[in-house]
């Protein structure tokens, strides 16, 4: 049997405000509430966070809903922020690339 | 009025009247004698019924427009801009009743024929969106990626061109 493989986006995000006191956690608790029973489809993971950017790990299936997702969280721990997907790729090394372009 | 936006096209702030602009980063003026004023229509959807003839595109903030209207603005090649940033600015039933508002727009929008425009028009920092965030906000909408693309490239590039009587 040929096992399908999964195929995963990352995403290149900027937050409006430092993300320094927030923690993985809290982002893919903020998503889980947006995405709701979808959430296990999207396979999340918050791959690093820096500063104000912070690099996401998601399906393919479910890039625009993660993406949708990200833009209407407004806020989370009761502080206002706001992010914006500025790029995405298909493998690590290529967003690196493209976001120090950027 | 500030106007906030990242996927920024010149003439559409200085349609809507607007005098100041957020957009990739950058603060830019814009000047307040333009001739291109008002040509864009914003407002409540029942409002948008006398609309001129040469408005170039009419902005829906509840995202309701009725048949006649619809009809007049296939007629004169006007296009409907949706404001996404309305839908992020709500929350809860609010914003789901918008998403299935918009959506219905949409959809009728695009069986008539009428040119669909998206942009964020968001007033503050926290509602704007990146390109990404526009095609993917479209998608939820159910408009397909590639009439998403063209509402954020080639018709928003159209609506803030120079207008030729």
């Amino acid at each position: 049997m040929a096992l399908t493989k999964n195929k995963h986006r990352y995403l290149l995000v900027r937050s409006s405000v430092g993300i320094d006191a927030l923690n993985a956690y809290d982002i893919k608790k903020a998503l889980f509430e947006k995405l709701g029973m979808r959430f296990h489809l999207a396979a999340l993971k918050i791959i690093s966070m820096q500063g104000n950017y912070l690099i996401i790990r998601c399906s393919l299936k479910s890039f625009d809903d993660v993406v949708a997702a990200l833009t209407m969280i407004k806020n989370i721990n009761g502080s206002r922020i706001a992010f914006y997907t500025i790029k995405s790729s298909g493998t690590i090394k290529s967003l690196q690339k493209k976001g120090i372009s950027a | 009025m500030k106007y906030y936006d990242f996927s920024f096209q010149e003439g559409i702030v200085e349609g809507l009247g607007f005098e100041h602009v957020y957009a990739l980063g950058k603060d830019i003026s814009c000047g307040p004698s333009s001739k291109e004023r008002y040509s864009i229509i914003y407002g409540k959807g029942n409002t948008l019924g006398y609309f001129e003839k040469t408005a170039r595109a009419v902005v829906p903030i509840d995202f309701e427009i009725g048949n006649a209207l619809l009809a007049k603005l296939r007629e004169h090649n006007t296009a409907i801009c949706l404001p996404i940033s309305k839908l992020l600015e709500a929350s809860g039933l609010e914003q789901q009743y918008l998403l299935h508002t918009a959506s219905v727009l949409a959809s009728k929008a695009i069986k008539n024929r009428v040119r669909l425009s998206i942009a964020s028009f968001a007033q503050s920092k926290e509602y704007a969106c990146s390109p990404i965030q526009l095609i993917s906000m479209a998608k939820l909408i159910g408009i397909e990626e590639m009439e998403a693309r063209l509402s954020i490239s080639e018709v928003n590039k159209d609506i803030g061109g120079t207008y030729e009587e």
